[in-house]
């Protein structure tokens, strides 16, 4: 099998990426990441080691995560809008960090990783490369989902033909490690956008044709309301692939009148298992039948199970096993029609906004650091823009001034949370939110 | 009704600017764009916006209205476009709301 950056040298002088208005060709990429293994060796970044990347989509940060490949790296994904990359760098034990800023990278040696665990451990010792994304835990602590790059790889053997993508999903996650790779498989042309604004992503699908746009459903709907679409000529999108949320009806409406010559296709996958290839049902789009050829499905009281060649190593750390047998458990409650599926969220706690998850015990440890809060509960909430929204329902330690704690309550967060996961609707209550078993009560708004 | 829904709508994109600090948003006007366009705010911060408008709402009338509901993600112009369309989205919730 040929390494990633040796595909690159299959289509030449065709256009590789697309970013801030230059094509890069596959030759120029392969040069760039040529020269990114000699920054590497020149930087003291050993072979076979487990190196933090942080950066968006950009000809310099996919040459790095090339070179890395080439050089059997590790590669831990740092989330793009985490504040925690030093915990994150800890987590994985990573040797090195790589920051890309305006095309520009920088790399910082860690003095004393801790010891890797062993599942990268032994990756690493039999010479192969991989890669961790990060996914949120139960516990509110970011859980690193190891994958082998070689196991991932194998879905992209026969991928399709090309097409002009845009990359608007995020390189940590897997699904932008999906784009990338379906792209540089096909020989397709990466379009990366600078910001992710309906208006800006308006102007990119207008200026470099866009044939394929995978997004999130509440992006198709921030994208009608911004009304910007009217603006642009949106025509070259052959394709709208939608993931990461559950799909409704007025998601599949808005598609078809934006894009009214696009087929729509509904994406499904997860950090540990990547997402198949899938098929949407003609009659109700909604109802997605995943490659049975690489992903076995079965529905265990309600429950999505996964087997699939691809699925991850493991989490490297002590999280408990979700793999048994092979077969992966999603937590993902679905309906089930002979071989197709709907898709219908998260069995949980767990609340979705915009397809991030937040883990409310994360947010409630933040929110009870504060002197003035003597208990709090965080819950979902669901809203049209972003799907559901962070609320909490806050008991305060003695009298205070609601309207100044709300804006404590969320400058606070702020400090300490990505923005997704800062409460918007704080509500204030004398009642303890505990039951009888002293367990919390969360209200159920979803 | 209409001075002071805009008032309430003025006051929250006020505190809300304390944080993002747009230029666009110092003086809020009628004309002032919220959501869509080259400027403008970006999803979270529209939530935070119509939730805070929600509050503001409640407290001033007494009544309780949703203002990210089915209607507003389904018409063609979108109500969150600028201060005078969310103005008059207001009030007309509140109207159906009583």
């Amino acid at each position: 099998m040929r390494s990633p950056l040796q595909q690159l040298l299959a289509f030449g002088d065709d256009p590789a990426v697309v970013f801030r208005g230059q094509t890069t060709s596959y030759a120029d990429l392969h040069a760039l990441a040529e020269s990114q293994c000699v920054f590497l060796r020149e930087q003291g970044v050993a072979e076979q080691s487990m190196v933090a990347l942080r950066g968006d989509f950009s000809p310099r940060t996919i040459a790095l995560l090339l070179a890395l490949f080439e050089r059997r790296a590790v590669v831990a994904l740092i989330p793009a809008g985490s504040g925690e990359v030093e915990g994150l760098c800890e987590r994985v034990a990573a040797r090195a960090l790589i920051e890309v800023r305006d095309e520009v990278a920088v790399c910082t040696a860690r003095d004393a990783p801790g010891p890797l665990h062993p599942l990268a451990a032994g990756l690493l010792k039999q010479g192969h490369a991989g890669f961790v994304v990060f996914t949120s835990g139960s516990s509110g602590r970011p859980k690193p989902v190891l994958h082998s790059l070689e196991r991932f790889l194998k879905k992209y053997d026969a991928v399709g033909k090309p097409f002009v993508t845009m990359s608007f999903l995020l390189l940590d996650h897997i699904a932008g490690m999906d784009t990338l790779f379906y792209i540089s498989h096909s020989g397709g042309v990466l379009v990366a956008p600078d910001t992710r604004s309906p208006d800006a992503v308006c102007a990119l699908i207008q200026s470099a044709k866009v044939q394929v746009l995978p997004v999130s459903p509440s992006f198709i709907n921030l994208l009608w309301l911004s009304g910007d679409f009217e603006r642009y000529d949106l025509s070259s999108v052959e394709i709208v692939t939608c993931g990461s949320e559950p799909m409704t009806q007025r998601v599949l409406d808005h598609v078809a009148a934006m894009f009214p010559k696009a087929a729509i296709k509904q994406k499904y996958g997860t950090s540990e298992f990547g997402s198949p290839a899938s098929k949407s049902r003609g009659d109700d789009q909604r109802w997605i039948r995943l490659d049975a050829d690489r992903f076995e499905t079965k529905v265990v009281e309600g429950i999505l199970h996964v087997k699939s060649q691809t699925t991850m190593l493991g989490y490297l750390d002590d999280s408990d096993p979700v793999v048994v047998d092979g077969w992966f458990n999603t937590g993902d409650r679905v309906e089930q029609d002979g071989p197709w599926l709907r898709i219908l969220g998260r069995d949980s706690d767990i609340i979705n906004v915009g397809g991030e998850k937040v883990f409310p015990r994360e947010v409630e440890a933040v929110i009870e650091q504060m002197d003035q809060v003597a208990q709090c509960s965080v819950y979902g909430e669901a809203n049209p823009i972003t799907g559901n929204m962070v609320c909490v329902t806050i008991v305060p330690r003695g009298e205070i001034d609601l309207k100044a704690m709300k804006k404590k309550v969320k400058m606070h967060c702020g400090t300490q949370l990505n923005r997704y996961k800062v409460p918007v609707k704080i509500v204030f209550s004398k009642q303890w939110l505990t039951n009888a078993r002293q367990k919390k009560v969360r209200p159920v708004g979803q | 009704m209409k001075d002071q829904i805009f008032e309430i709508i003025k006051a929250a994109i006020d505190e809300l600017n304390e944080e993002l600090e747009y230029d666009e948003l110092k003086d809020v006007t009628p004309e002032t764009a919220i959501f869509g366009g080259e400027s403008g705010i970006d999803s979270l911060s529209l939530v935070r916006l119509v939730v805070d408008v929600e509050a503001g709402v409640s407290e001033a009338f007494d009544t309780e209205v949703t203002l990210a509901n089915e209607k507003a993600m389904s018409s063609r112009n979108s109500p969150y476009r600028n201060v005078a369309a969310f103005t008059d989205f207001v009030l007309a919730c509140l109207k159906d709301a009583s």
